[in-house]
């Protein structure tokens, strides 16, 4: 009872009200006046997550997943498209997941050689998109971008990412209903034919939009490229070493990253060294479709502190803050400034360090924006306070 | 004796997890590769997917190239001709640095670079550099306007021709220079011809400070005042990155000038010699211009038109290096 006697001040608690009042003032303003956040396209779209990702983790250090091996079809035609299937059939690999939109009919003869191809793959999950959504059914169309043809007896899968045109991919939703039924993601279909169990437990989660835990870029799955199927003499290679045998294998557009290469399903991802303005997008989709798939596969989520959490955390650090920032005004005046903006410089920092702790180890996922905002308002607003309100209203004066 | 058999079995087991750990992973293979282990008589091709025991040996054909994983780390190797993997065995238990120390390091990084605008924006282009994307950015993919002098990497603030392959389907071309950072437009010229003479040294060009330029074909009815650029790569070039440095050219024939065999070599041999060291200097164009003035010293010359073309497709300007060819051919 002491402790909270000593620990309560109204003057704190009136100045932690009135920061969150202007937080949530200032989020609701600039909700409603877009194009006067100056954060919209750059700094806006990034997280300390994106930090870690890129600059804490050892840039020579790769996690390799063997269950998934990527081939780079470049941009076939459809007969090359079927050859590999028939021979990515004889390797056996458990799944073919095919990234690569099927959009339309072409030459007739050729198209019924590729459907003769998917037909005789049980194990194929095909690539649709989802294109409109319905905000009265709150249901999307049934997936486009595959003709019904070639995808009558597959799986189907959507790719589409939960972002906007060039944000950073961070997450996805690992199913969708549509007009039709319910439809997954392609990547967790691609693990529920691989394995079923890990994608019930996946599903356990019942998350609706899953961030992505990306484990590597494209150096953490071996990548062969359309030659090496298309060669009998490699292919033969590919046979006796059995490389392909009950593995995940993703097939799709997947460059090396060479200047002047098509900029074909590249996305930026928080992997990408420049985290803010302008860069190259750094990941291929299929690539992400894979680290999708690892993180299910090894059970390596991340996991988020519920938001209630992280806002009452939030109030209580402001609160802290604000109470202690109070005393030093009050009490030793003169050094109010540098005593408090020390304290801010070595909060932020031990605050971005335990979130980059968290994240890194634990791939725990700590949002304290709110909290540190508060903190950094708690300077100004202890001398707004102390200099324009407190004196004007007689209630406070004889708090 | 169970002592014995526990030991054994322990030893064992210690054995094979450090068999385990020494395992190679092949993520990816370009161009001819082969290996061989003491369990191979001869030697096999290799193909991404493969483990690798650390006894095997990896052979490189001419710019093959492959990426390894051991121990969690990602070892590439492009060096042609054998390399033998046990030479990477020790290196993978090297410490790693973690993540205390890259977090004080980016905090350190970060205030010490900085500090004032102009160190901020030093930081940033050092950090560009960093990234994908290199200074080979030719290379002709999808792109509708393809480059035939190979102005990339280095330039000397001199008078410096840009040019491309003229399209059949375009009567005009806008030209532009840019800045990296901010995409502020340095030079721009709408032109008929698929070439321009720009005089660097009178663009507000700061040394080593990041541009780029790219040309995009229009036709009489796309033109705007704007000159709003198409997002679209079939109607433009890529955009191929240079950085002005006048000082490092200077010293790198400095240098060369030093050389006893510089200084004994005809004229045409020095031109080949400098096109050498400023093309490892990334002083492309330069490198480019030498090579040029030693086919005049020598026209008829077929090494040098093929040196000239080896060094044009290495810029990923094949269609240029197989012009050379080409008329080199038709002149015999």
């Amino acid at each position: 009872m002491t402790l909270l006697k000593k620990i309560y001040d109204p003057h704190s608690l009136i100045i932690t009200v009135l920061i969150f009042l202007f937080i949530s003032l200032f989020r609701f303003l600039f909700l409603n006046m877009h194009f006067l956040d100056p954060f919209n396209n750059g700094l806006r779209d990034y997280e300390i997550s994106d930090i870690v990702y890129s600059q804490f983790r050892d840039p020579d250090e790769v996690e390799p997943v063997p269950e998934i091996v990527l081939i780079n079809t470049g941009l076939p035609d459809r007969v090359a498209l079927a050859t590999m299937l028939q021979r990515l059939k004889k390797a056996a690999p458990k799944v073919v997941a095919v990234d690569i939109e099927l959009d339309g009919r072409k030459d007739s003869l050729t198209d019924a050689i590729l459907k003769a191809a998917i037909d005789d793959m049980p194990q194929i999950v095909l690539a649709g998109r989802l294109v409109r959504y319905d905000p009265s059914e709150r249901l999307f169309d049934p997936l486009a971008n595959c003709d019904p043809y070639f995808s009558e007896n597959a799986t189907m899968g959507y790719t589409n990412f939960v972002s906007e045109d060039t944000s950073t991919i961070r997450f996805f939703a690992p199913y969708e209903e549509t007009t039709d039924s319910i439809v997954r993601a392609f990547a967790i279909e691609a693990v529920k034919k691989y394995d079923p169990e890990k994608s019930k437990k996946f599903f356990r989660r019942r998350n609706k939009v899953e961030l992505i835990y990306y484990t590597g870029n494209q150096n953490s799955f071996a990548r062969l490229e359309a030659a090496h199927l298309l060669d009998s003499t490699t292919f033969q290679g590919v046979l006796e070493q059995a490389l392909l045998k009950d593995k995940i294998v993703i097939v799709g557009y997947i460059g090396t990253h060479e200047p002047g290469e098509p900029e074909l399903d590249r996305f930026f991802t928080p992997l990408n060294k420049r985290y803010t303005g302008k860069a190259y997008p750094d990941m291929y989709g299929a690539v992400i479709h894979a680290n999708i798939a690892t993180m299910v596969l090894r059970e390596k989520y991340v996991f988020e502190f519920p938001k209630w959490f992280i806002t009452v955390f939030s109030w209580i650090f402001c609160y802290a803050n604000v109470f202690i920032f109070y005393r030093v005004y009050n009490e030793v005046n003169a050094t109010f400034h540098g005593i408090t903006r020390l304290l801010q410089i070595i909060e932020v920092i031990l605050i971005f360090f335990m979130v980059a702790f968290f994240f890194y180890y634990f791939r725990v996922k700590i949002d304290f924006n709110q909290g540190i905002l508060a903190m950094i308002l708690g300077y100004e607003f202890v001398m707004i306070y102390e200099t324009l309100i407190r004196h004007r209203i007689k209630f406070l004066q004889n708090l | 004796m169970r002592l014995f058999i526990f030991s054994l079995f322990i030893l064992l087991l210690c054995q094979a997890a450090a068999q385990e750990s020494n395992i190679f992973i092949v993520t990816e293979v370009s161009g001819k590769a082969q290996y061989t282990d003491k369990q191979l008589n001869k030697e096999q091709q290799l193909l991404p997917g493969q483990q690798l025991s650390a006894d095997a040996s990896v052979i490189l054909a001419n710019n093959a190239r492959v990426s390894l994983v051991h121990k969690n780390k990602a070892i590439v190797l492009n060096k042609t001709g054998r390399t033998s993997l046990q030479t990477f065995v020790n290196q993978g238990d090297k410490k790693n640095t973690g993540l205390i120390n890259r977090f004080f390091n980016y905090i350190q990084e970060g205030i010490t670079n900085t500090g004032n605008d102009k160190k901020l924006e030093k930081y940033h282009e050092q950090y560009i550099t960093k990234n994908a994307g290199g200074v080979k950015g030719f290379a002709g993919g999808e792109y509708g306007v393809i480059a035939s002098s190979p102005v990339i990497g280095m330039l000397r603030s001199t008078s410096v021709t840009f040019s491309w392959f003229a399209t059949n389907d375009s009567s005009f071309y806008d030209f532009q220079i840019l800045d990296y950072q901010t995409d502020g437009v340095i030079y721009k010229a709408l032109l008929r011809d698929n070439a321009v003479t720009v005089e660097l040294q009178k663009l507000v060009l700061e040394p080593e400070r990041k541009y780029y330029w790219v040309v995009q074909k229009k036709l009489p009815g796309e033109l705007s005042v704007s000159f709003t650029f198409s997002d679209e790569p079939y109607k433009s070039s890529p955009e191929v990155e240079f950085v002005i440095d006048n000082d490092k050219l200077v010293s790198a024939i400095a240098l060369l000038e030093k050389e006893e065999e510089y200084q004994k070599a005809d004229a045409l041999y020095k031109k080949l010699m400098e096109a050498l060291v400023f093309e490892n200097n990334q002083f492309i164009y330069e490198a480019y211009l030498r090579l040029q003035e030693a086919q005049k010293l020598a026209p008829d010359n077929q090494l040098i038109k093929n040196l000239t073309a080896a060094f044009l497709a290495r810029q990923g300007l094949i269609r240029a290096g197989s012009e050379i060819i080409n008329s080199a051919g038709n002149n015999q």
